[in-house]
């Protein structure tokens, strides 16, 4: 698919899932670009996980990590690096495990909702501004997400992007090669 | 020859596929009472949770729970309200599972009533831990992960009782973290003793050892559940940030032979798991 016909799919996406979110949603674009990447990441077969957005942020994963672990983790990216030079050069645990907190997610596990959630966060390079905006940013999405799914027609909706999307060739490829295709398609939409 | 050889294994895999499909599609259409249906789906499902395939299990797992609910509609029973209950909690439907066992203990299944009072403890340690009463939530999760039967509450029952007190681990002196993670560790090796092949336990203790300071143990425990399967893509993605972690730090604390060793080794399983190179596991965007 050349770019011209996915720009017309987003576009038609958006459109679609306009009608189940309010003018200004903080969720509709998050919704739809970790939605194509899980699709394409589960090769179609998991259209199901999609319609458990409750599921995937369940905390399961054990959040409290050893010191070493999240100084590793602000000193192995060059940009957190630097954001968080004097934390990290201090070792001030007490700043930067709130911080790890918030961007382990995003950075860490890159989950697709979250990074496109905080798109315009990660493109500046702000990461105090996500870390101090995550928690009201998340929940005021997830009650959209919530109020959206409440209405009848809203999953199956979304599922049926989702097959479009497939349809047309994309499991082909990787998820780095279809989060970077969705990223910057979605940034002229 | 070996063409001749390859193309007779692949028909018999073809034929042995063939006759499972038949097999079920038999077993379907002769058993169509929903009981069946359930119990059917549960296996699918179960079977599906091995083969790390947790997206279609819990499609499964739904569907199973919509038959037991059409069986026990149509004729309640014992085994019907089991099915139920067995389905919920693979959906993390705590409450509704308690009521479920409950109900299938009243209709004579023995197993059922210890199960219910599971389920319903860990139904209730969960609220209390949400309401910020941490210290008894803490108390019913480990009575669970220690005395429980079921495995699904035993499982989730660990994990949040590892990851309440790691919580609190900073803020006791120096000697009670060791004594805390020593004694931890022991109730998860005793949980992979029951249960050797469950990649979340050994993820559990490969993060405790990792509280340690014990760096090649945690590499190994984490390498033995990503090669087990783990239930979900964030714990995959958090076990391969934990593989990168020991990495890094064995590779300034080890030396000489000890190093050559083990970066050989990891060469090899990073070779097999098709990572880019040793700092990017194949998930991860370059």
């Amino acid at each position: 698919m050349d770019e011209k016909k996915l720009l017309a799919f987003l576009k038609q996406s958006r459109e679609i899932l306009g009608d189940f979110f309010p003018a200004d949603s903080l969720a509709l674009l998050p919704v739809l670009f970790s939605s194509l990447v899980w699709a394409v990441t589960r090769r179609g077969e998991v259209k199901k996980k999609i319609l458990e957005m409750k599921v995937w942020l369940e905390p399961d994963i054990l959040r409290n990590k050893p010191a070493e672990f999240v100084l590793d983790f602000f000193k192995s990216s060059p940009e957190l690096r630097s954001v968080y030079e004097q934390e990290i050069a201090a070792g001030d645990l007490r700043s930067l495990r709130p911080a790890f907190r918030a961007l382990y997610p995003v950075l860490g596990l890159q989950d697709p909702f979250l990074q496109k959630l905080f798109a315009d966060d990660l493109k500046n390079q702000d990461y105090r501004r996500l870390a101090a905006g995550f928690k009201p940013r998340l929940e005021a999405a997830l009650s959209e997400i919530k109020a959206a799914g409440g209405r009848k027609k809203f999953w199956p909706t979304l599922e049926g992007i989702c097959g479009e999307f497939l349809s047309l060739g994309w499991s082909l490829l990787g998820e780095d090669e279809v989060r970077e295709l969705l990223k910057k398609a979605m940034e002229k939409i | 020859m070996v063409k001749v050889w390859r193309q007779t294994i692949l028909n018999k895999k073809i034929l042995s596929g063939a006759g499972v499909l038949l097999a079920l599609t038999l077993l379907f259409s002769g058993c169509s009472s929903s009981l069946q249906k359930a119990k059917l789906h549960l296996a699918a499902a179960q079977e599906r949770e091995r083969s790390f395939r947790t997206d279609e299990a819990t499609a499964l797992y739904k569907k199973s729970l919509e038959e037991a609910e059409n069986e026990i509609r149509k004729r309640p029973s014992a085994q019907a309200y089991l099915l139920r209950g067995l389905a919920e909690v693979n959906l993390a439907r705590w409450t509704e599972a308690s009521r479920s066992f409950s109900l299938a203990a009243t209709l004579g299944e023995e197993k059922a009533e210890s199960w219910a009072r599971e389920v319903s403890l860990y139904g209730l340690a969960v609220s209390f831990q949400e309401q910020g009463l941490t210290e008894p939530a803490i108390r019913q999760f480990s009575i669970l992960a220690e005395r429980g039967r079921f495995s699904p509450v035993v499982r989730a029952a660990l994990g949040r009782m590892i990851d309440s007190q790691l919580e609190l681990l900073p803020s006791l002196p120096e000697k009670e973290q060791e004594k805390y993670l020593t004694k931890t560790i022991g109730i998860v090796e005793k949980a992979l003793e029951l249960d050797p092949a469950c990649g979340y336990y050994h993820y559990l203790l490969s993060q405790l050892l990792s509280h340690q300071g014990k760096y090649r143990e945690s590499f190994e425990a984490a390498v033995m559940a990503r090669e087990l399967g783990l239930p979900k893509l964030d714990l995959h993605r958090d076990n391969d940030n934990q593989i990168v972690f020991c990495y890094r730090q064995l590779k300034e604390s080890l030396t000489g032979e000890s190093w050559t060793e083990f970066s050989r080794a990891y060469r090899l399983w990073i070779n097999k798991w098709k990572w880019a190179d040793e700092e990017t596991p194949d998930w991860k965007r370059r």
